[in-house]
């Protein structure tokens, strides 16, 4: 009798355990996000509707309605901004692509010396971006600059350019370093695609007497679609959000020729004080990423 | 037979030397930049400020490291960089190794909306956190302390940390922890005695990538991190950088120093560099 009761009792407390534990065990998470992220999110979008200026007290609860909007919709530098954080974004990603594309496919072929390969390709990832930035800095430099030493004497080019300082070349040297950096995570995860890929999935297709071409169009690149899908998409979210690089070494210039989302807001909050211009920037570039992904995931049908 | 055999092993070493050819090239492309950052630390500015770039240093010279231990706050800004990112992995690994679990071994309410929300903040750009996060420090008194920093590089080592745990706890049989309540141990004791030591190597690279990821962070850091004595080496060196113009030698002495640490952790970090960060996403 008391043994029953004991034995309900226990069943009872584990199942008590079971229902609370797990919000036991996220409630940390769950209490920092919040405060971290959840309300700092909404506070961001509130600031946007306000006049908030670090400069003047109590301008952060004026509210000015849809002002900000439209003052940042009919602002032209804003649009090159616009068009210089796609130009960078579809540029730096598909350079990468390809790079990581043929390294993965490479790093994959059961050839001597292939893990040290794989090593090197992966170091630029443990590189910190301002590190990057100051290296490449010194190779883009114009007068002593190993590229413009290249350059010249392979005939590619007649004179030193200014990688950095020229309006026409600057987003795209800007995009090359983005590409060093971040491509190593690329080939990564193709390559943990690609050693996915059933070995008998190659020997059926040998069988069949696929080539290599047809191997790959009808077995490697079905494969690695899902991981490709997903990488893609964070790449293309980590790229149009880009800061660091950039900031760095051009601090948006010259003008606004090198200006991305993200370091136009962080000009606005920080350079001039005006938190609610640099807000409005913010938010709209995140709606821009939303509307993006939303369409990427319909469209690739990830989940 | 025979014959489509001899052109297999004809064609075999062209594909193979294509193959290496094409790996020379990439790793030509990525590691040229470190070689070149290394080489150039070791450098005196007659052989950085030459139109024809020197591969091999003539006279390597340690003053490029002589300039940055005495004339830059590199010693201070490696501790702020160190305390910042210990603080960053400590929180990041326990919150994560506990929420990881919970996700991976539990059904509860909420579950796919927290895990959602995990995902929606790889979305958010930092800036558009950080301007409300930055007033909200300072109104605490928070911007240039640890603590503050520490708190802001949370936002993205949570989500980053949560993953990976519940990824690693996933590949974890779920064997032991059920025979053990089987045998009468209460959950908590099943997760503490077996789950977190089986968890360890996990717990080892999410800390390990918590702090590589502190350590290389520059946004939050410039400015949470303001007044010269607060900086983290990141905010250092574009610092050191704006007023060394030209300087080559010494700024890359600095880089190549605040790269060591992150080096160092990267060989055992290696294997779990994707794991973490996709396997969420494909299951999510």
């Amino acid at each position: 009798m008391q043994r029953a009761m004991i034995k309900r009792r226990s069943s009872k407390l584990r199942r008590i355990e079971k229902d609370i534990l797990p919000y036991f065990f996220i409630s940390p998470a769950i209490i920092l996000l919040i405060i971290l992220t959840f309300i700092p999110f909404l506070e961001a979008i509130r600031m946007s509707f306000t006049a908030c200026n670090l400069f003047r007290p109590g301008s952060e609860n004026r509210y000015v309605g849809l002002d900000n909007y439209i003052t940042m919709l009919q602002n032209p530098d804003f649009y090159r901004v616009l068009l210089n954080t796609i130009v960078f974004t579809i540029f730096s990603i598909t350079i990468s692509l390809l790079i990581s594309l043929v390294a993965a496919l490479a790093l994959n072929e059961k050839i001597r010396g292939v893990n040290v390969f794989k090593t090197i390709v992966l170091l630029p990832w443990v590189i910190p971006p301002v590190a990057a930035a100051l290296i490449w800095q010194q190779l883009f430099d114009s007068n002593f600059g190993v590229i413009n030493y290249l350059l010249t004497v392979t005939g590619l080019s007649t004179k030193y350019e200014a990688f950095l300082a020229n309006p026409q070349l600057v987003l795209y040297s800007l995009a090359i370093i983005a590409v060093w950096k971040y491509s190593p995570f690329l080939i990564v995860g193709l390559l943990a695609g690609l050693q996915a890929i059933p070995e008998h999935l190659y020997e059926a297709a040998k069988v069949d007497g696929a080539g290599r071409w047809q191997r790959f169009l009808n077995v490697t690149l079905p494969g690695i679609k899902p991981i490709l899908f997903i990488l893609l998409m964070l790449q293309i979210i980590w790229r149009f959000n880009h800061f660091d690089i950039v900031w760095i070494l051009t601090g948006g210039g010259p003008g606004v020729s090198s200006h991305l989302v993200s370091t136009y807001a962080y000009e606005y909050a920080f350079r001039f004080y005006d938190f609610a211009r640099g807000s409005t920037v913010a938010v709209i570039s995140l709606v821009l990423i939303l509307i993006l992904t939303y369409f990427y995931v319909r469209r690739t049908k990830i989940w | 037979m025979v014959s489509s055999r001899k052109i297999c092993r004809r064609k075999l070493p062209l594909f193979k030397m294509f193959t290496y050819f094409i790996l020379i090239i990439i790793t030509v492309f990525f590691l040229f930049p470190i070689y070149w950052m290394i080489v150039t630390s070791f450098k005196p500015p007659t052989e950085i400020t030459v139109k024809i770039p020197v591969l091999i240093p003539k006279n390597p010279t340690l003053k490029p490291y002589e300039y940055v231990f005495t004339l830059t706050d590199f010693v201070r800004q490696f501790f702020n960089s160190i305390i910042v990112a210990l603080g960053t992995t400590a929180a990041g690994a326990m919150v994560g190794t506990f929420s990881g679990y919970a996700l991976s071994r539990f059904t509860f309410k909420g579950k796919k909306i927290f895990s959602m929300y995990l995902l929606a903040i790889y979305m958010i750009p930092g800036v558009f956190l950080l301007l409300p996060l930055y007033l909200i420090l300072k109104s605490l008194f928070l911007t240039n302390t640890h603590l503050g920093l520490i708190l802001t590089h949370l936002t993205f080592a949570l989500p980053f940390s949560i993953w990976m745990m519940k990824g690693y706890f996933d590949s974890l049989p779920v064997d032991m922890e059920e025979s053990a309540l089987v045998d009468g141990c209460s959950r908590v004791g099943a997760v503490v005695r077996i789950a977190m030591p089986l968890a360890a190597p996990g717990v080892a690279a999410t800390a390990l990538y918590c702090f590589v990821l502190s350590w290389q962070e520059y946004l939050f850091a410039v400015t949470i991190m303001a007044s010269e004595e607060m900086r983290t080496l990141p905010v250092g060196v574009a610092a050191f950088m704006s007023w060394a113009t030209l300087e080559w030698g010494p700024i890359m002495a600095f880089v190549t120093l605040m790269t060591i640490p992150t080096m160092i952790f990267f060989a055992y970090l290696q294997k779990f560099l994707i794991q973490g960060l996709t396997a969420g996403a494909i299951k999510g």
